[in-house]
């Protein structure tokens, strides 16, 4: 099983690397950050449908970023949901076990939720990192010959969002739990015991 | 052709499943290889079909040493030679019984479709041919893998428990099955803890804490 | 949970009764069942006995193909079109601007594919661990009757393919038809927010697409199906009292 949640591990980490790089970047990508010495000059454009075109690139790009998530977030339930009935299947009869010896539904269920959840933090740590490194690594790959493209700080990383992407990665950990978890609490006692 | 085995077994992680064996078995001849659980009835078999590898010692079959032989050669040898049945069937739950009789031959151009059927209807099994094992009765899985053990026309059959898992009646109906195979030229090696089963055999072969009991 | 009346995976390889009919009637019946049936029928056989976790593979893989296809679609329009503007434009360094942001948007792209691309070969990746992990009884089984390891290779790495290409036919195709929305939605002028030039889908686009899901996808699978293909024959009797 191990092996298993680590593979999950990855999956919500390639969603928390998203997350985490738009969020990033988002800091960086902010027009009105007053200049200051670290920030390389940008050069002024007085064509306004050129600026307006570089306004709506960089607002393009974050909303990418952001779509990416979503679809890594399906994947991952998806994956989750997986294993989860994998490890349904597998654990019948410690499920009967729990029930015989009076453990309720509810509680077997949530049994299986919080198996999710723990996976879902566990990779959340290790896909804020890996997006913490990639965002601030980033903005030298995206520097173009010495001009500062659009990326003239760099990246700043608010809690506010880190909270509020555990949160959303919580959110859907558990809504992809929520079959199997059900599954799992609607199992008879008896019969998970026999087979 | 002689079968001859020699094989000190030493088992896995010291426990000693084998110890010491000196043992022959002649072409065609119904052995029966009888004892109380643990003493190494089933490593004993898994040695001479190919399966496991003695720790110590030599397991000679069908002329040619197996411990001499790549893991490719030994996986041609089961092939070819070892047909298999074992307590607990080990049917591949996805296929049918068609396809479970034929798995040997998966990958093959020619995969002998007419002999697999040929089978099915000797053992009667016509009917269940296209059902799941989880659909077929204990019996009935029993003969599925009696047949796949005969599809390759081998010249070893192994049976490990055979009967453990069927009612008498089928049971006893196995075994005669498996004693007529001996019209072929087969050799056949069956373990049981079932004395009356034993009893069809020409020599029964009795182990004990893995040696094998004299007399 | 009742069975739907069709899933992808119950392709007929053969019926058993014209089969049995056949050899009644003393007829040659080798040419009906062929080779890459036999194994590929094995294939499919196992992945409709799960086909709960083969459809969520499927729909993780689709959702990251057709990812993949729509930027990368985006990212040669948008090439296009900014090209076409710096041609256009007269001030040089205005020119250049458009240059660089084409560079810079398709670096972006490229982050945002190698994202898609992961996600692909995680979902398969997984997929296969979880069946690998589940089926450790039952590719015993065929190692102790005799399939040779380089076989059961294939058999991990077709059932991958398997996999990922229903994944790429259902992503590809969504993701073309998302293209040629945004496409049809930037030349119409709606949500320039989002989109800043047309997209394009070329044959390579797809082909990319193609490449990465399924070869990808199969080359995943290849270090599992090794270590897969490494089990004992005695594994059949692990588990058993």
């Amino acid at each position: 099983m191990l092996s298993m949640s680590t593979c999950v591990a990855f999956f919500i980490l390639v969603s928390s690397i998203s997350l985490g790089l738009s969020e990033d970047i988002q800091g960086g990508l902010d027009p009105f950050l007053p200049p200051d010495s670290q920030t390389p000059q940008e050069t002024a454009l007085e064509d306004p449908e050129a600026r307006e075109v570089d306004e709506d690139t960089k607002q393009t790009l974050v909303h990418w970023l952001y779509v990416i998530s979503l679809a890594s977030f399906v994947a991952a339930a998806a994956g989750i949901a997986n294993i989860l009935l994998v490890s349904m299947h597998q654990r019948k009869k410690e499920i009967g076990i729990l029930r015989a010896v009076g453990i309720s539904r509810e509680e077997v269920g949530r049994l299986f939720i919080l198996d999710a959840l723990w996976m879902v933090l566990m990779s959340f740590i290790i896909g804020v990192l890996a997006g913490l490194i990639l965002s601030n690594n980033i903005f030298n790959w995206m520097f173009v010959d010495g001009r500062g493209g659009m990326f003239f700080a760099p990246a700043r990383t608010p809690p506010v969002l880190v909270l509020s992407a555990l949160v959303i990665c919580l959110f859907v950990g558990a809504a992809a739990a929520y079959y199997p978890a059900k599954k799992a609490s609607a199992m008879d006692p008896v019969a998970a015991l026999r087979g | 052709m002689i079968d001859v085995s020699r094989t000190y077994d030493m088992g896995t992680s010291t426990v000693m499943a084998l110890d010491g064996i000196n043992l022959s078995v002649s072409r065609g001849e119904f052995l029966a290889v009888v004892g109380p659980s643990g003493s190494g009835k089933s490593t004993l078999l898994n040695l001479i079909g190919g399966l496991d590898r003695p720790s110590e010692g030599r397991v000679r079959v069908l002329g040619s040493d197996l411990s001499n032989l790549s893991e490719e050669e030994m996986t041609r040898f089961r092939r070819e030679n070892v047909g298999m049945v074992f307590q607990f069937f080990h049917l591949i739950p996805h296929l049918n019984a068609l396809d479970n009789i034929m798995i040997s031959r998966m990958f093959e151009a020619d995969c002998s479709v007419e002999r697999a059927l040929r089978l099915l209807d000797q053992l009667g099994l016509k009917d269940r041919m296209s059902h799941l094992p989880g659909e077929l009765s204990g019996g009935e899985q029993q003969r599925v893998s009696l047949a796949r053990a005969l599809f390759n026309e081998p010249d070893i059959l192994l049976a490990d428990e055979p009967t453990g898992n069927v009612d008498t009646k089928m049971g006893s109906s196995i075994v005669k099955l498996l004693k007529d195979q001996k019209k072929w030229g087969r050799t056949i090696i069956l373990v049981s803890h079932d004395m009356n089963v034993a009893r069809e055999a020409d020599r029964i072969v009795e182990l004990k804490d893995g040696r094998v009991v004299p007399g | 949970m009742s069975e739907p009346c069709v899933t992808p995976f119950r392709i007929k390889t053969y019926s058993c009764t014209d089969l049995y009919r056949q050899y009644n009637s003393g007829g040659q019946i080798l040419g009906t069942v062929k080779r890459p049936v036999r194994a590929g029928g094995y294939i499919l056989r196992l992945l409709e006995r799960n086909w709960g976790r083969g459809m969520l593979t499927i729909l993780a893989v689709t959702v990251g193909v057709a990812f993949l296809v729509v930027f990368a679609s985006l990212n040669s329009g948008i090439q296009d079109h900014l090209e076409n503007r710096a041609v256009a434009e007269n001030d040089p360094k205005v020119a250049q601007h458009y240059e660089d942001l084409g560079e810079i948007v398709s670096k972006w792209v490229m982050v945002l594919l190698a994202v898609a691309s992961l996600l692909v070969m995680l979902s398969v990746g997984n997929a296969i661990l979880i069946s690998l992990s589940q089926r450790k009884k039952e590719l015993a089984i065929l190692r102790a009757v005799g399939i040779s390891r380089g076989q059961i290779v294939q058999l991990v790495v077709a059932e991958a393919a398997v996999l990922s290409l229903y994944g790429f036919i259902l992503g590809a195709s969504l993701g073309a038809c998302l293209s040629v929305l945004f496409d049809w939605m930037f030349t119409n002028g709606i949500g320039t927010s989002a989109l800043v030039g047309p997209s394009l889908v070329t044959p390579g686009v797809v082909l990319m697409a193609a490449l990465v899901s399924v070869g990808m996808g199969s080359l995943v699978s290849l270090p599992l199906a090794v270590s897969a293909s490494r089990v004992e024959p005695v594994e059949i009797f692990r588990g058993e009292v």
